[in-house]
């Protein structure tokens, strides 16, 4: 389970996160929609700390670090313990397929190399990806690059998988190889996955919880059908209408 | 003095000549190697904006640049005999010159690489640094798995140029009583009065040995790019 508690984020004088509290229970999918500029990518950084909070308490499954005070070793406790999917997929640009997945195996989590390499292929064959095992970053589509990043993610089986809008720079055409292999993991490695997209869709079918963020609040929480059916909250409604629309 | 230019004895004395390669070379190496390494740090400790360090880097930086290399090769071979010698030690001349020309070159070809590599570290996506931490890399580790082999890797023509300029300076350091081909060739001048066939002998030589580099440079950026490029 993880649970953020009062996040707040400010850059110079715009306050971007203004006390964001959210529960993920282990093994679920959390889908957090809202407008452009609502906070929602600085929250899922504020997280691993690439964008440290400035005041806010996060509980991962017994352990809780306070946001604003933690030291390096926390951190890196909490980097190790997560996982970051990138909306324009950040592979190792100096690495094949293979070693992009096999890197934080060796290297942060001390295993063996043949053990590391046979848990990387496994997760390349999850996401389809073995048969570009040693293609380099640059001889992948976008889509390909994504799914990599997805394996890359999940060997190290993190208490949680952060995505930050990982199909929105895929050609249209790509989108659908991504969230079909995003789909298969949260059934089949039951994943605890928060998931910020646009796909309303994959909301719908794969979430188990919705968090509608805007302005830097969360405006609305609840089960799929119950936001994006009928969404109590007017904002909620008029940023879903956009969508229903096209 | 019959002939203006004997080209017999220029082709006699090249063998002499090119014997002493190995000191150029040997130098060059050196200096090099150590100049990368401090380069790397220097550029680091910018970036990082270290505190008060990357002040003395930048200082640093702007002194290698500002003064001629034969200032500086005077400066410390010359100056930095008294200094020790302040401090209590003992003979500091009888440190082999060549030592002093190790330490002058791997601190003037390092400034420069700093600049170097600032450029090219900077020109790694930042994406790239984070998701090395997103992944739980120590800062080290980033830079060394990650970031710096990109970085290196777009670096190459310019350390190439920079290896190129190492090389010829290691010319003027028989200023400071190395005795290489320059002043292998003095000395044979003195004798022979031929100056002319001795130092076309040695433009040759220094002509080769910077085509070598060139050509050495160019491979690895070929073969590079072929494997990868940060291109996306
Ligand atoms: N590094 C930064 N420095 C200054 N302002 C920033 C920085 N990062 C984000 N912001 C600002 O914070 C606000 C929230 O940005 P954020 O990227 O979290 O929004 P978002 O919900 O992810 O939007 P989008 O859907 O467009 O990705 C924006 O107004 C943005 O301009
Ligand atoms: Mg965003």
């Amino acid at each position: 389970m993880i649970k953020l508690e009062n996040f707040h984020k400010s850059f110079g004088s715009t306050e971007v996160l203004k006390g964001v509290s959210i529960e993920v229970p282990t093994g679920s999918v959390t889908v957090i929609l809202g407008p452009s500029g609502s906070g929602k990518t600085t929250l899922l950084r504020s997280i691993n700390f690439l964008e440290p909070a400035d005041k806010g308490t996060m509980i991962l499954d017994d352990k809780v670090f306070d946001m604003a005070a933690a030291s390096k070793k926390e951190i890196l406790e909490v980097r190790r313990n997560t996982a970051m999917v990138f909306q324009n997929y950040n592979l190792f640009a100096n690495m094949t397929a293979l070693e992009n997945v096999k890197e934080g195996l060796v290297l942060v989590q001390k295993m063996g190399r043949y053990e590391a390499l046979i848990k990387a292929e496994y997760y390349l064959e999850k996401v389809g990806m073995i048969n570009r095992e040693h293609f380099y970053p640059v001889q992948l589509s976008g889509g390909q690059q994504q799914r990599v990043g997805i394996a890359r993610a999940l060997a190290l089986n993190p208490k949680v998988i952060l995505f930050d809008e990982p199909t929105s720079a895929l050609d249209p055409e790509l989108v659908g190889e991504v969230l079909e292999i995003m789909k298969k993991i949260a059934k089949e490695e039951n994943s605890t996955m928060i998931v910020v997209t646009h796909e309303i869709g994959f909301a719908r079918d794969v979430a188990d919880q919705v968090i509608f963020m805007e302005g830097g609040v969360v405006v609305e929480t609840g089960e799929p059908r119950d936001i994006i059916e009928n969404p109590k909250e007017e904002r909620t409604r008029k940023f879903l209408a956009r969508f229903s629309n096209r | 003095m019959g002939t203006i230019f004997s080209f017999e004895y220029m082709i006699k004395s090249f063998p002499t000549l090119l014997s002493m390669v190995d000191v150029t070379i040997l130098v060059t190496v050196v200096s090099e190697f150590f100049a990368i390494i401090l380069g790397c740090i220097i550029a680091l400790t910018r970036i990082n904006a270290i505190r008060l360090l990357d002040k003395v880097c930048a200082v640093y930086v702007s002194f290698i640049r500002g003064t001629p290399f034969l200032v500086q090769l005077y400066l410390i071979c010359f100056g930095m005999p008294q200094v020790l010698n302040y401090f209590g030690m003992e003979n500091p001349r009888s440190i082999p010159g060549i030592l002093y020309v190790f330490l002058v070159m791997s601190l003037h070809e390092g400034g420069y690489i700093a600049e170097i590599m600032r450029g090219s570290i900077l020109a790694v996506d930042k994406g790239q640094m984070e998701a090395a931490k997103s992944i739980g890399m120590t800062g080290y580790s980033a830079y060394t798995r990650v970031v710096l082999p990109q970085a290196f890797r777009m670096a190459i023509p310019a350390l190439g140029n920079n290896v190129v300029s190492t090389l010829k300076s290691t010319a003027l350091i028989f200023n400071v009583g190395v005795v290489d081909m320059m002043r292998r060739a003095e000395l044979m001048g003195s004798f022979s009065y031929r100056h002319l066939e001795l130092y076309i002998d040695i433009a040759v030589i220094y002509i080769c040995l910077c085509f070598l580099v060139q050509l050495g440079t160019m491979m690895l950026e070929r073969c590079t790019r072929m494997k990868n490029s940060t291109v996306s």
